[in-house]
């Protein structure tokens, strides 16, 4: 090389570069301008819908006409606490999540398991787009798919017939089952991803130190993957809270959901202020879960 | 901005520089000229304040307070598009869905230099860097070597007046790393660019660099030559950062001496005339191939160590000496005086 | 190998197992949009495509799809601007209330499907309203793309974080102005990024029911159509057949946005409401 270099003075001012300079010398103006339409959206849209559903929580319904009052109360409170209804729809969803939540623990560790520390990588990354991929099939299909294999025509009565046995698929239990398919890749996921961190060296280690299967299953791989499985819980145990349309299509059965779907219409006030139960419930299971650990293995 | 602005003036000149971030001050108040063409280094510790300034002369970030300087021209609010220098980062930074031709050429193309120029400039610089033939590649099927290379002739493209190399050669192995110093070095004097490079590796910054500054809590400890700042430290810190501290307090004051200037003599040898001479015992001894390490506990207090060329021992030989009692030998001047104000810092 | 050979084969088989059941309604659903008869008796007995044809002729199916094609580009194209500017802020500034800007992003997925449609229906009611908006499709628009926000969202900042900040300084020490470095740097290297992102948010919108029946008053998207449709047991066939496409047409680029996510990519940016704890802030 022989010129001698020269530094070339930058091209003319445009008015984008006027303006990255200007960004540049201040860079709290750029974070904002890039902050403002994401923000502005989710404050007006969102914030302010949930205000507005807390708001509505606070007003009356009048007896005759059906229509809100725009007055304050607290009677749509008293109302879910001291009747019986909402108390048993309450406690019978929390039941109907944590039976779901054990269920997909059980059967998701197997399968999450033998992809992260059997299965070939090949036939890993293949296992988890199949168990991705469903996860997106419409979830209002796979409930009501659900209902016709249930059904009393349906695959399951048919294939418990030549046994003579029969199930009504149409209940509590049926709904428990349908729940638990339709979560249960968002348990599988989690556990996979968590046992997938655990480096081999420990369980050869515990091997090593002449751990039997059983024990190094219980006192290394469990503990180590326990975080993974309480954020999958998150999930199971969430989305079968607020869930309607299951329950809806499976059971007559009253759940938070669908008592809030069918009063929504005549009394908004009192669904609202139900609506905080599950918000309450959901706060309260993220609180306990990230004392467990569960968000730093998602 | 003229080519030449300030003709004799320093390439860059940096007054009062501070940055913080948080509570913690990054890099407090330095000062600092860089004469055009030198190859200046700055050396320190992780977390020392080097890296932070090379960056506030590159623009990636903002000074709290004072000035730098390019050429004469006040660049302290500029961002980095505006400034004549370019970087040679870490990492690298190559462009991973550019080939590397592409990567050359980005600074001239987003600076709108017509086509036919950018190819002839850039394939100037990949054969500087020893890369013709490599512009079709893609940076993830170079080896890093290569990748580092790149790294350099996209910077030097845009002929910058100075170039900003921050620790170029941390990610290479030894062996390539000395290759590129070499290399490098040889670049800097067929262009004749400003080079500012930061280390923390204090050999590379003694065979390099024209003139070196030594960094610690923000601060620059000493600036200069690297043979001054390695034979007189002013401060224990650098007697121990760069190169061994060998620091013995005598008649209240603190020197330091390096290893390689002491001798040991050898029962019954004389002493040169006027050399400084010390009785003491080899507490240990490692056989280190060329040279060899004597650890020795002087009876007036103190340790000193010190560095033998294995001219003619075996490792036996040399390792038998653990245990002896020995004299230590050095030829006046050759200890430093270390500042007793700095005495007590680290 | 730790596991012992009994052990591996059982594993094997549970897998199977388990695969087989998250497929099996699928399946089934797939075989019953071929039954001949109206009736949804087990073993199919006749098989036609008929159903297909009367599904295709369906005024009603027409429109319906017509809207969830309409309201999943336009909650996409909301989404894609909005979650790439959020992620923008995030991922290349660290600032006051970050977590909290993650959070706002995941809530709207997080809660309960039923309270954001409870919210959303009593603001359109009460606020919305008075102002001359009523349901339709705007409505719906405007509910999916809040929770659409996230999954571009959180595809952009693990693409972001995957690639190196260095890049963004080295095209501005090069020359390049915050224009050109989106232009030429970060845009091709978010783009598989954001495309996926797209397509995840185009199925989610094209899917979702829970919230759109609050939202959508007298309009209907074809899950909404579907679930109206499932009380009136003569209209089976057409469901079925409405049913399998629904799921095709969602799983497709679902699954292509997994091979643009690259399979690195797919446990951290799992999507739907897995993304949702994938980021998770402490409060």
């Amino acid at each position: 090389m022989t010129s001698v270099p020269v530094y070339e003075p930058p091209p003319q001012e445009s008015p984008g570069r006027r303006l990255s300079t200007f960004f540049y010398r201040h860079p709290r103006v750029r974070l904002w301008t890039l902050l403002a339409l994401p923000v502005a959206w989710l404050v007006l849209v969102y914030f302010g819908s949930l205000f507005v559903l807390l708001l509505s929580s606070l007003w009356e319904t009048d007896p005759f006409t059906r229509e809100v009052v725009h007055t304050f109360t607290l009677e749509n409170f008293q109302r879910i606490f001291e009747q019986d209804v909402y108390r048993n729809v309450a406690s019978r969803t929390v039941q109907m999540a944590v039976l779901v939540t054990i269920a997909d623990v059980v059967l998701a560790f197997p399968i999450a398991y033998y992809m992260a520390r059997v299965a070939s990588p090949r036939t890993r990354d293949i296992l988890v787009v199949l168990i991705l991929v469903p996860l997106w099939a419409n979830y209002l299909v796979k409930a009501y798919a659900w209902r016709t294999i249930l059904s009393e025509g349906g695959v399951i009565n048919w294939a418990l017939d030549p046994f003579g046995l029969h199930f009504d698929g149409l209940s509590t239990v049926g709904l428990w089952l349908v729940f638990t398919y339709l979560w249960l890749p968002f348990m599988i996921l989690p556990i996979y991803a968590g046992l997938e961190r655990i480096p081999t060296s420990f369980l050869e280690a515990s091997a090593d130190l002449g751990g039997r299967s059983f024990t190094t299953f219980a006192r290394v791989i469990l503990p180590l993957a326990f975080p993974a499985i309480v954020a999958g819980s998150i999930f199971t145990f969430c989305l079968t809270l607020g869930d309607y349309i299951a329950p809806g299509l499976i059971t007559s059965e009253q759940f938070i959901g669908t008592v809030i779907y069918n009063i929504r219409g005549e009394a908004l006030p009192t669904a609202a202020a139900f609506s905080l139960v599950p918000i309450a419930v959901v706060v309260v299971y993220l609180l306990v879960a990230r004392r467990l650990g569960a968000f730093e293995s998602l | 901005m003229a080519p030449d602005a300030g003709a004799g003036a320093p390439d860059i000149s940096v007054r009062g520089l501070t940055k913080r971030f948080g509570d913690v001050v990054a890099v407090d108040s330095v000062d600092l000229d860089i004469p055009a063409g030198e190859f200046f280094t700055m050396l320190g510790p992780s977390g020392s304040g080097k890296t932070t300034t090379l960056r506030m002369i590159a623009g990636f970030e903002i000074p709290d307070e004072g000035t730098i300087e390019l050429a004469g021209q006040d660049v302290s609010r500029l961002p980095p598009y505006d400034r004549p220098v370019n970087t040679v980062f870490q990492d690298y930074a190559l462009f991973p869905h550019m080939t590397v031709q592409a990567n050359v050429e980005y600074g001239l193309m987003v600076k709108s230099v017509k086509k036919g120029e950018r190819r002839e400039r850039a394939a100037h610089a990949l054969e500087m860097v020893r890369l013709s033939g490599f512009g079709d590649r893609k940076p993830s099927q170079l080896s890093g070597g290569q990748r580092q290379r790149v790294a350099l002739a996209r910077a030097i493209v845009n002929r910058p007046k100075v170039l900003l190399l921050d620790e170029p050669l941390g990610a290479l192995d030894l062996k390539l790393r000395q290759e590129m110093q070499i290399e490098l070095k040889s670049i800097q004097r067929e262009v004749g660019i400003t080079f500012v490079y930061v280390t923390h590796d204090q050999e590379e910054a003694l065979t390099m660099s024209d003139r070196l500054a030594v960094f610690n809590n923000g601060k620059i400890e000493q600036i200069g030559p690297p043979a001054e700042v390695y034979e007189h430290p002013e401060s224990e810190f650098i007697a121990g950062f760069v190169g061994v501290s060998n620091v013995i307090e005598r008649d209240g004051r603190r020197y330091t001496v390096r290893p390689e200037k002491i001798n040991l003599l050898e029962e019954g040898e004389e002493p040169e005339p006027r050399a400084h001479v010390e009785p003491g015992v080899v507490r240990d001894v490692q056989y280190v191939g060329p040279v060899t390490r004597y650890h020795v506990t002087l009876d007036r207090g103190g340790e000193l160590q010190v560095l033998a060329q294995n001219l003619e021992e075996g490792s036996s030989e040399v390792l038998e000496v653990k245990g002896r009692r020995v004299r230590v030998e050095w030829r006046p001047g050759q200890e430093s005086v270390i500042d007793e104000r700095e005495g007590g810092s680290e | 190998m730790v596991e012992s050979r009994l052990m591996r084969i059982l594993l094997r088989g549970g897998a199977v197992l388990t695969l087989a059941f998250i497929y099996l309604p699928l399946f089934v659903i797939a075989l019953y949009a071929f039954n001949r008869n109206v009736t949804q008796a087990w073993p199919i007995e006749n098989y036609s495509t008929r159903w297909f044809s009367v599904a295709f002729h369906d005024p009603d199916v027409r429109d319906a799809l017509r809207n969830s094609l309409i309201a999943a580009v336009g909650a996409t194209a909301i989404a894609l601007v909005l979650g790439t500017l959020a992620s923008l802020a995030v991922s290349r500034y660290r600032f006051f209330g970050r977590e909290v800007i993650t959070f706002a992003v995941i809530l709207p997925i997080a809660l309960p499907g039923i309270v954001t449609g409870l919210a959303l229906q009593a603001t359109i009611i009460d606020v919305l309203g008075p102002l001359g908006i009523g349901f339709g499709l705007t409505t719906i628009i405007v509910g999916h793309a809040t929770f659409c926000i996230v999954v571009i969202y959180n595809n952009a900042i693990a693409r972001m974080r995957r690639t190196s900040g260095s890049l963004d300084e080295a095209s501005a020490d090069l020359g390049a102005d915050n224009w050109q470095t989106f232009r030429y740097v970060m845009l091709p290297q978010m783009r598989t990024a954001l495309l996926a992102g797209g397509l995840l948010a185009f199925a989610l919108s094209f899917d979702e029911v829970i919230v759109t029946v609050f939202t959508s008053g007298a309009e209907q998207t074809l899950p909404i159509w579907i679930f109206a449709t499932l009380a009136r047991p003569d209209d089976q066939p057409i469901v079925n057949v409405v049913a399998l496409f629904v799921i095709l047409v969602s799983i497709i680029p679902v699954y292509i946005a997994t091979r643009l996510a690259g399979s690195s990519g797919l446990t951290a940016e799992r999507p739907k409401r897995s993304a949702v704890a994938a980021n998770v802030p402490a409060p």
